[in-house]
């Protein structure tokens, strides 16, 4: 264990590698292109730039050359070098440039390409429900009523979370589906929040019981480990302790399982406070278009990071996976590639009217820490490598490259306003500089349909959206990627260190509900769910 | 640990696309589109055929080709985006696209002139615009026999021939304006296809900012197609798609710093605001002195059953639902047309498929209909159309595919090519350009009127102004602007008409021009021609030299050169000469250069000997006949006045 977290992964690193090429490139590129200005015809050959008249066309202001004024025989054998003549068109010549430079030239146009190709993809993949309506109907529930035929057993895993977890039981206890039951998870070291649960156990007998985690350290993993074992229905269920969950929700969720005959059902999860801050806006967005769109995408590619609640996964099949990762900060992303290299199916249905509600993080603090753990935890499941045995390679691409997405993603946005800069402080070919445009387009193609994803938001979930939350949505952009950015690299910075277990995290302040997501055991956090 | 368990078995997987292992999947494509097939196949061939047939013999050359043909040799062959300053004059997408296709093919090494390599070009955009008219009369509802009628207008209507052979930049944004429009009428996959539709409309814009008129249309179509449960996703995508296809124009321009106007640049912005605000009116449509009614008449002489029928589809497409987008879109068209202001020679290029389509739709919603009445009606409009449009329609389409209207700037370019020293430079049609450089004349000693007067690098290589060109090429072109370019009509004032080809419209004409001024140069040119003739009667009498019929009496009439003349006195004191001809250029005015006589060497190294004026320029010995030629150049006064 400590071997394998002192060896840093590569693979994780290459994002940084990339950054590292692009501004290699740039200070490459820097130095020479100056110097080449007055000789070459420069490609945005601005009037002063350009020392002979003959290469450039644009110049009225200097005076003819003598030479030429002398008589017109010259003029009438000029040398073949004319063939330069008014070259301030655009396709920008790169001689007179050197090898170096050149490398820098290409450096920056790979780079540009790759950035852009990962912001497309994400956008088409963020958009993968709306691609077509067939498409958009396969998201939904089925429209027809089904009668229930399987036993639920709903796990709520729930440590220092008194003040929420007696209503959130005794909501879960009003599902009209026939035959569930509800398994909260309480440490041995919790009594507050276990005197609630067994208050709850007793409102509702034969319906809620309360399981004791005897486990050291804690985790939400190991805690529904020792709750797998108790479990008598087909399906297990996973909530969090302080979820919104509709009452019809069960029934909807069988009826999938049986419509599909998947093994694995992923609900939807959806943060609603939009207006609390300006990157609650955002967060919230991420988790719409994740639920309501991406996920679709991985079930049908069947490969799946899922979610930490409401998702759904037959009891058998958990079992003889051995339940999760004990181990693993994102053990909900895990258990779904482990489960996928084994060839689960996994449908996933969203509607807006029995999605489970939660609040975004509570400060902009634990926001980070929660980035970092996923971010962390999707480099843990990346290097643990179980997806190297999905069976195609389609799939071992996607996860490769699902798994680095935090990393590339983070530096798309972030490498915008270095191609800005670059551009016009240092001066490459036209063609070059227009290449280090591309990746603008897809990143604000997203921001358009964020904007139209928004709108939409609003509507289904009867939230006002004001223009100035669409000014946040803008504004928001860059600050946000900065976030992201920086806790995908303190997640690399902590891995490398070995600094990423949950056993290293100390309770210190647990009992602050929210104070720290990072350093609980369950959270009253919903980041579980967006993995 | 957890390997040891048993494995509960997994629900069996449906193959996901069953279709996609069986062997043959073109066999059943082949088996769903056959009768489509059976349509477009024939139509896109006659249209091939109507295209390319005579190709580069009519319409004839004109300058615009030339500009359009020289920008994508000048990206394929001087890696520049033009042959002049680029000044935003259009977006470059459109020539960037011809230089794709002739690199790509060869084109410029496959045809003599560079114009017919730009035009090959236009028939392949011409043939996907054929073929995108199908498609689109068939997403509009249309049943197979309508589609195949719009089709069958684009590939026949003398009008589209015509257009769709020039080298037009409109012509390149016509298939990409179609595709948008066939996209934006998809109705699965329609996240993908607006996105497409946006990307297609973009280059179109990019190709041809004109068509950005379009875009109200597109739209238009965009939202009546869009699903309402994606329609945010969708649009957003496409508008956003869209407007950054545009920015990246704008982008260009910010790269190479020119998009606001400075003292001493080029620039976007007013680039712009020459296509919007300041060119020239084209005057009214209705006045045929004018450049729009001009215009105007020549579509209607092309083709004058389509525009009426056009025209009344309009009125009757507003009415038809599935129409309404596409019978907007050309009334606009037309009502754009009319209005004053300037009115570009090509707009109607965008028009055409359009009507076809509309005309195509409404025939079809009238046969579809259920009254006998409409249905009858439509069947006597359709059959009068009918018995109007062919022999109309044959009439001009003979004249497309027979009559060879580019003779004579061919007989120009070769004249210039054969006559003209290399080092000499000439002021010339855009249509000549590229031909002339790729014939080795230098590319900064060829140089297109309309440059003389506007590009500062044109003008500092040309210090003395009009003195500092030897020739001129006058086309079509340059006559009719005559009067808006001083230091070519200063020129072409002091110049002389040295060969002349074809007539009337086609009339190409090549002027040399005289730096001494045009009365210093006709005075000479005068004594000149006054001298000649008793200077040759002089010769003649030489009783050693011996004279065809026809030699003597060119030699009295005065139809040679006095430096020839004055070549022939000179070796018939040495030598006995028999001539046989003073052959003369085709085309050429002014007096033989050149004569043809049976004599051995010795004459050949006497003429040699000669010092100039007099040493020729041209000296062949071929089968016993020798060929002495002079140059092509100014009078000079080389022979004694008659009077004195």
């Amino acid at each position: 264990m400590a071997m394998l977290a002192a060896r840093p992964s590569w693979r994780a690193l290459l994002p940084v590698l990339l950054l590292t090429g692009f501004l290699l490139a740039s200070t490459l590129l820097a130095a020479p292109a100056r110097a080449d200005d007055s000789p070459s015809p420069s490609p945005s050959s601005s009037p002063s730039s350009s020392q002979t008249p003959a290469d450039s066309t644009q110049d009225s202001l200097l005076p003819p050359d003598p030479d030429q004024q002398e008589s017109r025989q010259q003029t009438q054998v000029m040398p073949p070098r004319v063939g330069q003549d008014g070259s301030s068109a655009g396709t920008a010549s790169s001689q007179g440039r050197s090898p170096l430079a050149l490398g820098g030239l290409g450096l920056l146009v790979a780079v540009s390409l790759a950035l852009t190709v990962v912001a497309a993809t994400t956008l088409w993949w963020m958009l993968h429900a709306w691609r077509s309506t067939t498409s958009l109907q396969a998201t939904g529930f089925s429209p027809t009523p089904q009668a229930p035929r399987r036993r639920f057993s709903l796990l709520v895993p729930a440590r220092h979370e008194e003040l929420v977890l007696g209503h959130t039981l005794d909501e879960l206890a009003r599902q009209d589906h026939p035959d569930f039951e509800v398994i909260v998870i309480i440490g041995h070291d919790d009594p507050g929040t276990e005197e609630v649960a067994r208050a709850a156990e007793r409102r509702h007998p034969g319906l809620v019981r309360v399981v004791i985690d005897h486990s050291v350290p804690k985790n939400k993993p190991r805690g529904m480990n020792t709750a797998l074992a108790e479990c008598t229905g087909d399906i297990v269920g996973v909530f969090d302790a302080e979820d919104e969950v509709h009452p019809g929700l069960l029934r909807l969720i069988d009826a999938r399982f049986s419509d599909t005959g998947a093994d694995i059902v992923q609900g939807g999860v959806q943060l609603m406070n939009v207006s609390t801050s300006w990157w609650s806006l955002r967060n919230c967005l991420e988790y719409y278009f994740w639920f309501r769109s991406r996920l679709h995408f991985h079930a049908e590619a069947r490969f799946i990071p899922l979610g930490g609640n409401t998702v759904f996964v037959r009891t058998d099949l958990l079992r003889a996976a051995g339940g999760w990762d004990g181990d693993c900060l994102a053990e909900d992303c895990e258990l779904g590639v482990r489960l996928s290299t084994q060839g689960a199916k996994v449908a996933v249905a969203y509607d807006p009217a029995v999605v489970t509600r939660e609040e975004t993080p509570g400060t902009f603090r634990s926001l980070v820490k929660q980035r970092t753990r996923w971010s962390q935890g999707f480099l843990q499941v990346l290097r643990k490598g179980a997806w190297k045995e999905l069976p195609s390679w389609r799939q071992r691409a996607l996860a490769r490259y699902t798994l680095t997405m935090p990393f590339l993603q983070a530096f798309t946005g972030l490498m915008i306003p270095v191609s800005l800069f670059l551009i016009f402080a240092v001066k490459v070919p036209t063609a070059v500089a227009l290449v280090t445009f591309l990746p603008v387009v897809p990143t604000l193609v997203t921001l358009a349909v964020e904007a139209a994803g928004l709108g939409e938001f609003g509507r289904a979930y009867g939230v006002r959206i004001r223009v100035r939350d669409y000014v946040r949505l803008v504004l928001g952009t860059f600050p946000y990627q900065v976030m992201l950015a920086f806790a995908a690299l303190r997640a690399v910075w902590r891995e490398v260190r070995g600094d990423g277990s949950w056993e290293k995290t100390d309770h210190v302040g647990a009992h602050v509900v929210g104070a720290d997501p990072h350093q609980q055991l369950t959270t009253r956090t919903p980041e579980e769910a967006l993995r | 640990m957890t390997a040891q368990l048993e494995r509960p078995v997994m629900v069996e997987q449906q193959p996901d696309h069953p279709h996609d292992a069986q062997p043959g999947w073109w066999r059943s494509w082949w088996h769903r589109h056959r009768r489509t097939l059976c349509w477009v196949g024939p139509l896109t061939l006659l249209a091939a055929v109507l295209s390319l047939v005579n190709m580069t013999g009519a319409p004839q050359r004109i300058d615009d080709e030339g500009t359009y043909t020289a920008q994508a040799w000048a990206i394929l062959h001087l890696h520049e985006l033009t042959h002049y300053t680029y000044w935003y004059d259009h977006p470059p997408l459109g020539w960037i696209q011809i230089a794709a296709w002739t690199g790509l093919t060869g084109g410029f090494d496959r045809y003599s002139t560079a114009v017919a390599a730009g035009r090959e070009a236009m028939v392949v955009a011409h043939l996907v615009s054929v073929v995108l008219v199908w498609v689109l009369a068939r997403r509009l509802g249309m049943r197979r026999p309508a589609a195949g009628l719009a089709t069958l207008i684009m590939a026949v209507s003398p009008l589209s021939v015509q257009f769709s052979r020039t080298v037009y930049l409109d012509n390149v944004a016509v298939p990409w304006a179609l595709g948008s429009f066939v996209l934006a009428m998809s109705r699965r996959n329609q996240l993908a296809a607006f996105a497409g539709s946006a990307l297609c409309f973009g280059v179109a814009v990019l190709s041809k900012e004109t068509f950005a008129l379009l875009l109200p249309f597109l739209v238009w179509q965009l939202w009546r197609s869009a699903h309402p449960s994606s329609r945010r996703y969708t649009l957003s995508v496409a508008a956003s798609l869209f407007a950054l296809i545009v920015a990246g124009y704008v982008a260009f321009a910010l790269v190479k710093g020119e998009v606001l106007p400075g003292s001493n640049r080029v620039s976007l912005l007013s680039g712009v605001a020459f296509q919007l605000l300041q060119r020239q009116g084209s005057g009214s449509v209705f006045e045929a002195s004018t450049q729009a009614g001009r215009s105007v008449r020549v579509w209607l002489t092309l083709d004058s059953v389509l525009p009426w029928l056009t025209i009344a589809s309009v009125a009757i497409g507003l009415f038809v639902r599935r129409l309404r987008p596409l019978a907007a879109l050309v009334g606009f068209s037309i009502l754009v047309v009319l209005k004053p202001g300037y009115l570009p020679v090509p707009y109607v290029i965008a028009l055409i498929p359009f009507a076809a389509l509309l005309v195509a739709g409404v025939a079809d919603t009238a046969f579809r209909d259920r009254r006998r009445a409409t249905r009858l009606t439509a069947a006597v409009v359709a059959l009068a159309a009918a018995v109007a449009a062919v022999p109309l329609w044959g009439t001009q389409l003979r004249g497309l595919l027979r009559a060879d209207l580019d003779r004579p700037l061919a007989q120009a370019e070769h004249y210039i090519d054969t006559q003209v020293p290399h080092d000499q430079r000439l002021l010339v049609d855009d249509a000549a350009w590229t031909d002339l450089v790729r014939d080795g004349f230098a590319r900064t000693n060829v140089v297109w009127y309309y440059k003389a007067d506007t590009d500062p690098a044109v003008e500092r290589r040309s210090p003395n102004g009009w003195k500092d060109y030897d020739y001129i090429l006058v086309t079509q072109a340059l006559r009719r602007s005559a009067g808006t370019m001083p230091v070519v009509d200063t020129a072409l004032r002091n110049a002389t008409r040295v060969a002349q080809y074809g007539s009337g419209e086609q009339q190409v004409a090549v002027y040399q021009v005289h730096a001494e001024g045009a009365s210093v140069a006709s005075q000479i040119a005068d004594r000149d021609a006054a001298a000649r003739p008793s200077a040759g009667r002089a010769l003649a009498a030489n009783p050693r030299l011996e004279l065809s019929g026809a030699a003597r009496k060119a030699l009295a009439s005065g139809a040679v050169d006095s430096r020839l003349i004055t070549l022939l006195a000179t070796l018939s004191a040495d030598h006995r000469l028999r001539i046989t001809s003073f052959p003369t250029v085709d085309g050429e005015y002014g007096p033989a250069r050149s004569v043809r006589l049976t004599a051995d060497r010795s004459v050949l190294r006497a003429a040699e000997a000669q010092v100039e004026p007099f040493r020729p320029d041209r000296v062949v010995q071929h089968d016993g006949v020798l060929t002495l030629g002079f140059a092509l150049t100014s009078a000079a006064d080389l022979l004694p006045s008659p009077t004195s």
